[in-house]
């Protein structure tokens, strides 16, 4: 007796059970598609994250305050103690670092006429434009005579010219920030939506001005450009050394797009991993609900195991016979769960970056099939190991 | 195809009494023979005839088939003596529910590892021949006692073994589909196959050329079958 047909008889069986196949196999659905669903979903924000990463430039190095390092394992420290005045000391000093820049990230109140929003509000340096590739549409970005006289002037993201200022012409005009009054000098080229976020809701000042009317000495974060790729690690050791001047281990750290594309894929790998493994678990509960019916099938069919013995079957022909039922309700259930995945994945990518990787499609599959031989065994066993006797007595 | 059987014994266990359901039989039954084994419910029958069947193991005692011993064989190797040298047929016919009478005959070449084709081929064929040409993609359920009974006889007979059992195979049907069961064990008879018949029925009995009485696991008679010499029960006189 070939496998070919245990396949039959085990779809003949399945078939016999409609409902009861159709509901044992849903848990397995439901496993492996939350599995191929997830694992979509923890792809697609690394790949998405990744992708926003290396568009900011591979020569950048970013200066986040505190310590929080991600890849070091070590207890984050968060403090406030970048300054401006360190932007000006790497200028001053720095061989390595062709632009220096600074920001700050808030959210601020801003009205136009009677229309009001809360858009995030950011204080930035002239260069930042430039270092990280934020072209103006209209109109010019904010320059180093806006921060070094503390011009109250804005650049404006579209999504501030729709809804604030209802599409009309916005340079020139007058909008308030936090209660101050400010000059629109420019519109940037709209980036779109970002993981749920508006990216265009966004109005940027000079950071001299942003200081002031947050009343922040502090600064979000410090960035600078290598000369090149090669002097990308001189530049980072030399950011470091005029740092350490004036402040401490733990109240900097210092980033390359290398290290920050390392941290997220290690970010988004453990994650995505979670998230897979918390869908196995349902897997493995569809290969509990499995077990459950294969028991109860053998029990309910003990009189025709007994028949099959007494015209000839061996006891591996019944292992392999209850074996192949259990693996093929639980790969009808993988196929019909992958197909389900994929489906849910491609609707969800309206909402949430994601991506089917073949990977989990593969895994979901192989660990579906082995959910069914595993959880099958032990039915098979028991059925195999019926005297016939016994079994034809059976009512 | 001699069937030897030697001081063989079978002892159940039950809820700790000990039961000799063989207590010591010794028969020969020689090739093409044609034997009823009668006796009352409890007597030992059926134990007997399973465990000559390959079905069922003895506690001790010899039973050999064309000179093999099977109380030696493992499952697995029994399992392969009752697909090529033994057919079954049982007094509740032991059809598979929901397989067709076809699929059911087909059973035992699927062990058998005959292809796909030939198998349909043989199980028609076979069907055929018990008269149910018409009837090979019914349910056992759809099907009269007796012809249930004669798709088992074709079940039994498709790998074409050289010993038959019957156990009872009379027991659930009419007159009229009995006469034609018996009918056909008779032709079995005729072909050269040893057929053995377990019942309780004096009609079906002496059909037989010999009578084998069984009492508490013991033989208490052995010879040819004369007429009323089966002391069992005639249907007539059920009534």
């Amino acid at each position: 007796m070939n496998l070919f047909e245990s396949f039959r008889l085990a779809l003949d069986a399945i078939r016999a059970n409609k409902m009861r196949s159709g509901l044992t196999t849903l848990g397995v659905v439901i496993g492996v598609s939350a599995v191929i669903l997830l694992v979509s979903v923890g792809q697609g924000m690394r790949n998405y994250v990744t992708d926003q990463f290396q568009g900011m430039g591979a020569n950048l190095i970013y200066i986040m305050p505190g310590d929080i390092d991600f890849g070091s394992g070590e207890q984050p420290v968060f403090n406030q103690k970048l300054r401006v005045e360190h932007v000006r000391k790497i200028e001053r000093e720095a061989i390595y670092a062709k632009e220096v820049s600074a920001g700050i990230e808030n959210r601020g109140t801003v009205k136009f006429g009677k229309e009001s929003r809360r858009p995030a509000v950011y204080g930035v340096m002239a260069n930042y434009s430039v270092m990280f590739n934020y072209p103006v549409e209209t109109g010019s970005f904010i320059t180093d005579t806006d921060v070094n006289g503390n011009r109250k002037v804005a650049v404006i993201g579209e999504t501030v010219v729709e809804k604030l200022l209802g599409g009309a012409d916005p340079i020139g005009r007058r909008i308030s920030i936090e209660g101050q009054k400010f000059t629109v000098i420019g519109v940037l080229e709209p980036k779109g939506r970002a993981l749920g976020m508006d990216q265009d809701d966004i109005v940027y000042i000079p950071i001299t001005v942003a200081q002031r009317i947050f009343g922040l000495e502090s600064v979000t974060w410090l960035a600078l450009e290598a000369r090149d790729e090669n002097s990308i690690d001189l530049a980072v050791a030399e950011s470091e050394r005029i740092l350490s001047k004036s402040l401490s281990k733990d109240d900097f750290s210092v980033m390359t797009q290398e290290s920050l594309l390392g941290t997220v894929n290690q970010v988004f790998g453990t994650l995505t991993l979670m998230l897979g493994g918390i869908a196995g678990i349902s897997l493995i509960v569809g290969g509990i609900g499995i077990m459950n019916i294969m028991l109860v099938s053998v029990t309910e069919r003990t009189r025709e195991i007994g028949i099959r013995k007494a015209v000839g079957a061996k006891t591996h022909n019944i292992m392999i016979q209850f074996i192949i039922e259990a693996a093929t309700l639980s790969i009808l259930g993988g196929i019909i769960g992958i197909s389900i995945g994929i489906g849910g994945s491609l609707l969800l990518r309206m909402v949430l970056p994601s991506e089917v990787t073949m990977w989990s499609i593969a895994l979901a599959f192989a660990f579906s099939a082995a959910i069914g031989i595993f959880f099958g065994a032990y039915p098979a066993f028991k059925a195999s190991r019926l005297s016939p006797i016994e079994a034809l007595r059976h009512e | 195809m001699t069937i030897e059987v030697k001081d063989l014994y079978k002892i159940y266990s039950l809820e700790g009494v000990e039961i000799h359901a063989v207590n010591g039989i010794t028969i020969n039954i020689e090739d093409g023979e044609f034997v009823s084994i009668m006796g009352q419910s409890g007597s030992g029958k059926s134990t007997l005839m399973h465990i000559i069947g390959c079905l069922d193991k003895p506690t001790r005692g010899s039973a050999k088939i064309d000179g093999q011993e099977i109380t030696d064989l493992t499952e697995n190797e029994l399992a392969d003596f009752r697909l090529d040298k033994i057919g079954f047929i049982f007094q509740t016919f032991n059809l598979i529910p929901r397989a067709s009478a076809l699929k059911n005959v087909e059973l035992p070449l699927i062990y058998a590892g005959v292809s796909r084709a030939e198998r349909r081929e043989r199980a028609t064929k076979m069907l055929e021949s018990v008269g149910l040409g018409d009837r090979l993609s019914s349910r056992p359920t759809q099907l009269s006692g007796g012809q249930q009974q004669r798709v088992a006889i074709a079940r039994a007979l498709i790998n074409n073994p050289k010993i038959i059992f019957a156990d009872e195979p009379t027991g659930n049907l009419d007159s009229k589909s009995g006469t034609e069961i018996m009918a056909i064990l008779d032709s079995l008879h005729e072909q050269g196959k040893t057929v053995i018949l377990v019942t309780h029925e004096a009609e079906v009995a002496e059909h037989a050329n010999r009578l084998i009485r069984l009492f508490d696991g013991k033989v208490i008679e052995d010879g040819p079958i004369k007429a009323n010499n089966t002391g069992g029960k005639r249907k007539n006189e059920l009534v």
